[in-house]
């Protein structure tokens, strides 16, 4: 059962255009009837209405044809200790300091410099109840918050358009700052005026925490989802214990990460949350799995059942999802990465197609930068990179610091690439 | 239902404001490849009160419907739209709209409520069968059934008091066949505002039996040679024109920011030979919609007439700006979104001749037989995929081919239609923007000349 409500406030062309307050509840009951499932939901809680659905589940699984792959739920255990994920700041938020933070990243943006436009943005912010209870013991109730806000600015000088900008923060607490978002969404959007393209090379590429994420992270997060690899769709099936990547790249699923955007103490049907190492030092450690996609190929679920994918968690079946996916950081800043580069460029953002399943990338850069003996030349229009996640890994150079948070709970580091081919878009 | 709502809507201190309650049944059943995914049932009930206040907007929606909650929902959206107005440049206003007291039912003899799951999933199971046994070279199937049965009471403080008992049934069937390295997908479905009585009329063993044949002659199916052709296009692509290449740039959202189609109320867009309409009242369209959610009648609204434009799609805010009449065209996809603009039954109305006709008298040509996806540009550029189309000799059907697409300028396009089938056939549709919502599309069969293209699978 979940009960969550949420104050979402849309921008679009420099003002306030929309604003929502939700507030939902509901229940969802998942039966299993020997191998045969049944599921069932309601937002209307009384009790007839729950034995209701509760018996229209188990009429559903009664008629449903068996799956094989059906052996167990999770059995009862100590959910895990987690902390900094309930803020009663943000549970109690008012609309009226909703929109007002909304106005503050807003007018952040447009008093920093004439130019800029806020093409559009959003502020949410959420908070919700999870009461979780199972036939074979699991138990578990929790609260938790979230909050972001981020703006999509352009500045135009003299009819030239730059590259659109992207900012945003996030955080389980009340420790977003809007006005800082604006600034810098201004500060970036302005910064890509004055665009040339510098024509086609093979160099360094960085990657900041937002392109890494885009590109490099969802690619892997798909290959190691224990679902994606029973499903014979991930590169990295079979290959635990092999070096696929270079050897400063770590990456663990981690759910009790404290403050994480997706820490819990159980995941979606009850298992303790945990740290699970999927790559260490450039080896391939683990997959991800939930019960259901774990006991089809004898293993323990890794506490990553996911319900929801958009719609209320009630309402949908638990999936194998990330909790955190967590990339460890290098020693360097951005700027000092940077200062160690011959020739490249730097990705802010990428406007493309990445084909999850295989790896391949290509597309557009946004917000890139040209650099040539360590500095920063120009920023770039009409540049385009592509290639392969999975053959790029080997040639990570180095990671940064600091790492970011995303709006999904992955946190990267800014990442350096060498030997990647960037050409002119014709 | 009413007294409750109606005491709430008195309540709010606002310059207008509308209420809408909605108890959603919804049903599904998925197999893929004959193996049961995700069979569940949902019930969901809420509320979404919108209000405006010196011109600005408002919107909050609960689930839970007691009293207080709903009071407290009121108050939000209040809130939002006081704190809101000063970021805002723009001071709404709606077109007039008389109020209306109406309660309208979808007919359905098989409720989705009373649906037996015992025998949906024997349905789904039986089509599974059935494409296993069209040919071995089926190597992937997917099948799924959504059903909704939804309860609306809409009120507003000018009076109006709709109600609304609405059903919705879709089917849908996708599968591939493979051959050595030739991969060939088809996929088909079927939708109506009716009751379950559909699959009673159309079985989905048919569906997926119609489906499995058509991936198997793909196999054997040749590339199409590019450049400019004449084609035959089939009602439901003609539907799928109707609304991604045309219906959408009339949407008067979209004429805001940009449409080709903008100003344009008046000329000529297309050959005198089309008319286009959008219909909230088509019998058993998939987009039925006897009332909008803002409770404006769901009439039949003609944006082109024999060639001549001559009407955007509306909503009550945008009509105001254009002065023009609200269409019926403001939807929601449940009570947690507030409602924008959105098609309904998009067709192309039917002409005088039988398709037959118009194959014999077509001496060099293609039938374009059904749609995959496709987009459209602001500035009428379209690019469709086509499952399945037949060459023309001499006016007969001659050999298959697969993997076609057809693109140019859906306006310049038009211009080039010289005949139009008598026949007419509505199919369902889904459309994403912003929210989804389930749409009818439409129209008979058509001739023109378009780019033909050939992509690869």
């Amino acid at each position: 059962m979940e009960r969550s409500q949420l104050t979402e406030i849309y921008i679009e062309r420099n003002e306030i255009l929309s604003e929502r307050g939700k507030v939902n509840q509901g229940l969802g009951i998942r039966c299993l009837v020997g191998k045969q499932l049944g599921f069932a939901y309601t937002t209307l809680l009384s009790k007839i209405e729950i034995e209701t659905t509760a018996s229209l589940a188990y009429k559903i699984a009664k008629s449903a044809t068996p799956n094989p792959d059906w052996v167990m739920l999770p059995k009862p255990a100590h959910p895990s200790n987690v902390e900094g994920i309930y803020d009663e700041k943000v549970n109690s938020l008012n609309v009226n300091e909703a929109v007002s933070m909304a106005k503050d990243g807003l007018e952040a943006a447009h008093s920093y410099d004439k130019r800029v436009n806020v093409d559009s943005g959003k502020l949410g912010a959420a908070s919700s109840e999870v009461y979780l209870t199972g036939s074979s013991g699991v138990e578990g109730s929790e609260r938790s918050t979230a909050i972001y806000l981020y703006l999509l600015t352009l500045a135009t000088e003299k009819s030239e358009p730059g590259s659109f900008a992207f900012e945003y923060d996030l955080s389980t607490r009340l420790t977003i700052d809007p006005h800082s978002i604006g600034q810098k969404a201004a500060e970036k959007a302005i910064n890509s005026l004055g665009g040339k393209a510098p024509g086609e090379f093979t160099g360094s590429v960085i990657f900041t925490p937002d392109s890494a994420a885009e590109i490099v992270a969802s690619v892997i997060d798909a290959g190691v989802n224990g679902e994606e690899v029973y499903r014979k769709r991930s590169p990295l099936a079979r290959r635990i214990g092999e070096e696929i990547a270079s050897s400063n790249l770590t990456i663990t699923d981690d759910g009790t990460f404290p403050a994480g955007v997706g820490t819990s103490s159980f995941d979606d049907e009850g298992t303790p949350r945990r740290k699970t190492p999927l790559i260490e030092k450039g080896v391939l450690k683990n997959y991800l799995y939930d019960s259901f996609a774990a006991h089809r190929e004898n293993r323990e679920s890794t506490g990553n059942a996911a319900r929801g994918g958009g719609g209320a968690r009630y309402a949908s079946l638990p999936r194998t999802a990330h909790s955190n996916f967590l990339f460890d950081e290098g020693s360097q800043t951005l700027e000092e990465m940077i200062r160690e580069v011959d020739e490249g460029i730097v990705v802010g953002r990428f406007s493309g197609n990445i084909a999850e399943a295989s790896g391949d990338f290509s597309g557009s850069v946004k917000q890139g930068f040209y650099v040539k003996q360590g500095q920063i030349q120009y920023p770039l229009v009409r540049t385009m990179i592509a290639g392969n996640v999975y053959q790029l890994l080997p040639q990570i150079s180095s990671l940064g610091k600091p790492r970011q948070a995303t709006l999904d709970g992955t946190y990267i580091p800014p990442l350096r690439v060498d030997g990647v081919a960037i050409s002119t878009e014709s | 239902m009413f007294d409750l709502l109606d005491k709430i809507l008195k309540s709010i201190p606002a310059d207008y404001a509308e209420i809408r309650h909605q108890h959603r049944i919804s049903r599904g059943v998925q197999a893929d490849d004959g193996k049961l995914e995700a069979s569940g049932a949902g019930n969901t009930a809420g509320v979404g009160i919108r209000v405006l206040k010196e011109g600005s907007w408002g919107f909050a929606s609960t689930t839970q419907t007691d009293e207080p909650s709903l009071r407290k929902a009121a108050k939000d959206a209040l809130t939002l739209a006081i704190t809101s107005r000063d970021s805002k440049t723009r001071r709404i206003e709606l077109a007039p709209q008389p109020s209306i007291k109406a309660s309208e039912e979808a007919p359905a003899r098989k409720r989705v409520r009373d649906a037996d799951f015992e025998e949906l999933t024997t349905m789904v199971m039986e089509a599974h069968k059935r494409i296993a046994s069209v040919s071995e070279n089926i190597v992937s199937d997917l099948i799924s059934l959504s059903l909704l049965e939804d309860e609306k009471h809409y009120l507003n403080t000018e009076g109006s008091e709709i109600h609304i008992l609405d059903s919705k049934i879709f089917g849908r069937i996708s599968c591939t066949s493979r051959e050595g390295t030739t991969v060939a997908p088809a996929f088909e479905s079927e939708g109506a505002t009716c009751g379950l009585e559909l699959f009673d009329e159309h079985p989905l063993v048919d569906l997926a039996e119609k489906t499995a044949e058509r991936a198997e002659r793909l196999l054997h199916a040749k590339m199409p040679p590019g450049g400019e052709a004449t084609v035959i296009l089939h009602p439901g692509i003609v539907g799928m024109l109707a609304h991604e290449a045309i219906g959408h740039l009339a949407e008067a959202d979209f004429i805001e920011s940009g449409s080709i189609l903008a100003g344009k109320i008046g000329e000529k867009v297309s050959s005198e030979r089309i008319t286009l309409f959008d219909d909230g009242l088509l019998a058993r369209g998939l987009g039925w919609t006897p009332y909008d959610d803002e409770g404006v009648p769901g009439e039949k609204t003609v944006l082109i007439d024999r060639g001549e434009l001559k009407s955007y799609l509306h909503s009550r805010e945008t009509a105001r700006s254009f002065m023009a009449k609200p269409t019926g065209n403001a939807r929601a996809w449940n009570f947690e979104y507030d409602p924008i603009i959105r098609m309904r039954n998009t067709c192309i109305a039917p002409g005088d001749q039988s398709p037959e006709e118009i194959i014999r008298d077509t001496k060099e040509g293609y039938l374009l037989i059904a749609g995959t996806s496709g987009q459209a540009d602001s500035n009428g550029e379209f690019m469709f995929g086509v499952q399945e189309a037949r060459h023309i000799t001499n006016g007969s059907l001659a050999e298959t081919l697969r993997g076609v697409t057809i693109s140019g300028n859906i306006f310049k396009a038009l211009q080039t239609v010289d005949a139009v089938g008598k026949d007419f056939e509505v199919q369902a549709g889904t459309c994403g923007k912003e929210q989804p919502v389930w749409v009818g599309i439409g129209g008979p069969h058509l001739r023109m000349k378009a780019l033909l293209g050939g992509i690869s699978s």
